[in-house]
């Protein structure tokens, strides 16, 4: 089995191939710290069964050449092991169907999430799925205080009289009337009264 | 042959007996009797009427003109009617200052005085507007009628050329001098008026020159005019002298000042410049003396006016040579400025000072040349002064332009500066030091439970640190996800953060988002370090694909913006930012705790 490991950080990628012998028997490491380096032996990567990724490397374009393995090696499985925990990069992968995204610090998880991408399934770890789950936070449309104004405004308050009630300058009121009919798509004030009445009440 | 020379001799006579006395001839209206002047000059200033009739008199042909007038002059006009009827005529001479001016005619040797006039006589026996003298004669029948003039001015230029008009003629020459002088009049009083308030607007130092050059000259001409004796019931010659002395030492000392603010004089003539002003200086200590009555009174006044006379010539036509040096300069105001100067300078040597020296004659119509080319000065210059003062103005507000943008571009390597720092600490921390954190942690293994967790805890701290530290390249879609992160990174069990967004445009400028993340980051530290709120709310809204608001509200404790409370270098960050996105920012809150909110407007971000 034939695994590619590719990291700029020398000590990780050691740390990570004793991980990795401990636990294979039959296995054939090679280590790259650039994708220069590794482009320049020009491999017939489909020939591999494990592609490790870090998503960072000084100088280069790491997303264009994973998006250029995912196209070109479609059965080649490929694991990001990186420090990063951010919701774009995380998505970002998500998005090119790369089968695994793991921490660096996550390491006990390795050779779990090696074994299911290994047995053909996805696998981004706890605290990777943890960050992508703050896509699905919904909100409402309005905020509390944009319902209170509405509120008001089907008392019969006028901007004036709601700026005084609540303790916002008439300014921000006329802010948060302008926006409220830019969430709500409504025009007129009766428009939002009526929203108020059939969504509230 | 004989008869033939008689005629020819009887011609002759004729015409020498014409050119010794005026015939009357009503169609003509105006004449200057230049050619019929018969002149003695009384040495000892006191003679009179009848001992100047027994005086020889010599045939004056030139104007009746005395640039250095030392002594009393007489001038007699001898004129014949040939008509059987008596003719009313007038005798006119042109306004100037002249102290004295007594009139008689003789007919058959006796004697009769027709007028007592001039500057030094009561107020009643003044026949003056202005405009001039009119002495008005009536000339017998077949009578030659000699008039005589006598004409006493010390000590100044006397310039008395005479005219013979039908009434008529005097009544239109008076007519037209009028509405000329009172258009200068209010022309003047109008430049005057309107230079000072722009002056005092704008402080403008070339509107103030224009202000003492023109009042200047105005009294000068004013005094030429003789309008303090219009307007005061007192002989008032010795005035009349100080303030045509103040007018013109006020339009020499200002009009090289007012060229020199147009076109550069002063720089490119030191020298000269340093000279024409001690010249200039002598002028002002004449007139500091002249102020004295007794000096004033005196024949020292005969050679300070000759000095001040001289003096503004040279001064006057040393600044025409030195802006037709400017031009060869290229200077761009210099020839607009020549063609007025000259014309105006041409003009008054003309009407002043060759008039003077009895090079030309006085026209009836005073001093009209003077008025209308004063009034083209007045207007000239101003519209020269307006180009200039609005370049200016433009020249400032582009230094201004410069001036902000220049403040920019300090925020912007300010703000650049941060970001680069704390890029390489954010990428240093996370790259190097979470990493060997990383392996550190797999090393310690789990069988250490303390370290282990202790590690576990360095890299989130690490990772939390540099996340905040790092600029992220964001675009497009990514700038929400990134925002919903922050805020989720920034919530806690004792602040909640919520997130909204809603039409908001694909930003292709990594600069602009960049701004807004940090921004959305200043705020939520704030939120969290200082303002005791449960909730905030973090709305992201954009407008037509291209406005954007952020509005951010908590219902923590509030602050006290308007008085500076807090606005430390978090606020100043902010508020930079926002400068370089050309955006607003309005703060709304206040330390009464009812929370607080912020709204921030950037318009054209994409």
């Amino acid at each position: 089995m034939k695994i590619i490991i590719l990291d700029d950080h020398s000590l990780f990628s050691e740390g990570l191939g004793k991980i990795l012998s401990d636990n294979f028997k039959d296995i054939k490491l090679e280590t790259y710290n650039s994708i220069a380096s590794l482009t320049k032996k020009e491999l017939d990567l489909n020939s591999y069964s494990l592609f490790i990724s870090d998503i960072e490397l000084p100088g280069e374009e790491v997303f264009v050449y994973l998006t250029y393995i995912k196209s070109k090696y479609p059965n080649l499985p490929v694991l990001i092991i990186s420090m990063h925990n951010k919701l774009s990069v995380i998505k970002k992968c998500k998005d090119l169907n790369i089968e695994g995204y793991i921490l660096k610090d996550d390491h006990e998880f390795i050779m779990e999430g090696i074994n299911k991408i290994l047995a053909g399934q996805q696998y981004y770890s706890h605290k990777v799925m943890q960050t992508l789950n703050i896509l699905n936070k919904k909100e409402k449309l309005l905020t509390p205080k944009e319902e209170e104004i509405i509120s008001l405004l089907a008392k019969g308050k006028n901007n004036h009289d709601i700026a005084d009630e609540i303790f916002i300058s008439y300014n921000t009121i006329k802010t948060h009337r302008k926006n409220i009919n830019r969430k709500l798509k409504l025009n007129t004030t009766a428009d939002i009264i009526k929203y108020y009445y059939k969504n509230y009440i | 042959m004989k008869y033939w020379l008689v005629i020819i001799f009887l011609i002759h006579v004729l015409y020498s007996f014409a050119e010794e006395r005026y015939i009357i001839d009503t169609t003509v209206q105006e004449i200057n009797l230049k050619d019929y002047c018969y002149h003695f000059e009384d040495t000892t200033n006191n003679l009179t009427i009848k001992q100047a009739i027994k005086h020889s008199w010599t045939k004056l042909n030139s104007n009746p003109t005395f640039a250095s007038n030392k002594h009393v002059q007489w001038i007699r006009y001898d004129m014949y009617n040939p008509y059987n009827e008596s003719i009313e005529r007038i005798i006119f001479l042109p306004y100037h200052l002249i102290h004295e001016i007594d009139a008689y005619t003789i007919v058959n040797s006796s004697i009769t005085n027709i007028c007592n006039t001039g500057t030094k006589r009561p107020y009643d026996s003044k026949h003056i507007n202005s405009n001039g003298y009119p002495i008005r004669i009536n000339l017998k029948p077949k009578q030659t009628t000699s008039v005589i003039v006598r004409l006493k001015h010390l000590c100044r230029p006397l310039r008395a050329t005479t005219y013979l008009l039908s009434e008529e003629r005097v009544l239109n020459i008076i007519q037209k001098n009028n509405s000329i002088i009172w258009f200068w009049r209010g022309v003047f009083l109008f430049a005057v008026f309107i230079s000072l308030v722009i002056y005092f607007s704008v402080k403008l130092k070339l509107f103030l020159y224009y202000f003492f050059l023109n009042l200047g000259f105005g009294l000068f001409i004013a005094s030429q005019l003789g309008d303090y004796f219009l307007f005061f019931n007192v002989d008032n010659t010795d005035i009349t002298s100080v303030i045509d002395f103040t007018g013109a030492i006020l339009g020499n000392l200002f009009f090289p000042l007012f060229l020199n603010a147009l076109t550069p004089i002063k720089a490119r003539n030191e020298v000269l410049w340093k000279w024409m002003y001690r010249v200039i200086y002598v002028m002002i200590i004449i007139y500091i003396f002249s102020l004295f009555p007794s000096v004033r009174s005196s024949i020292a006044m005969y050679y300070f006016h000759f000095y001040i006379m001289i003096v503004s010539g040279l001064v006057l036509s040393l600044q025409l040579l030195l802006l037709v040096k400017n031009i060869i300069y290229k200077d761009k105001n210099a020839i607009p400025l020549f063609i007025i100067y000259s014309i105006y300078i041409v003009i008054m040597f003309i009407e002043i000072i060759f008039a003077n020296m009895g090079l030309f004659a006085d026209s009836p119509y005073v001093h009209i040349s003077l008025l209308i080319v004063s009034v083209f000065e007045i207007f000239s210059f101003m519209g020269l002064m307006a180009h200039e003062s609005l370049k200016i103005y433009k020249e400032r507000s582009e230094l201004l332009e410069k001036q902000q943008e220049h403040q920019k571009q300090m925020i912007l390597s300010m703000v650049a500066g941060q970001e680069e720092a704390r890029n390489r600490a954010g990428r240093e921390l996370h790259d190097s030091i979470g990493a060997n954190m990383a392996i550190i942690k797999q090393r310690i293994g789990k069988d250490n439970k303390e370290l282990y967790k202790i590690a576990s805890q360095t890299i989130e701290s690490v990772r939390n640190l540099s996340h905040g530290l790092v600029t992220p390249m964001v675009k497009n879609d990514e700038f929400a996800d990134e925002m919903k992160e922050l805020c989720f990174l920034f919530s806690s069990s004792e602040i909640e953060i919520h997130c909204y967004f809603h039409g908001w445009p694909k930003i292709d400028d990594s600069e602009i988002t960049t701004h807004l993340y940090r921004i959305t980051q200043e705020l939520l530290q704030n939120a969290v370090k200082h303002s005791k709120a449960k909730n905030v709310y973090f709305q992201f809204i954009g407008e037509n694909n291209k406005n954007i608001s952020l509005i951010y509200e908590d219902d923590g404790i509030g602050f006290g913006y308007e008085k500076k409370e807090r606005k430390g270098l978090g606020l100043k960050n902010i508020e930079n930012r926002i400068t370089l996105l050309d955006g607003t920012l309005q703060i709304d809150t206040s330390s009464a705790g009812k929370g607080c909110t912020i709204v921030i407007e950037v318009k054209n971000v994409v």
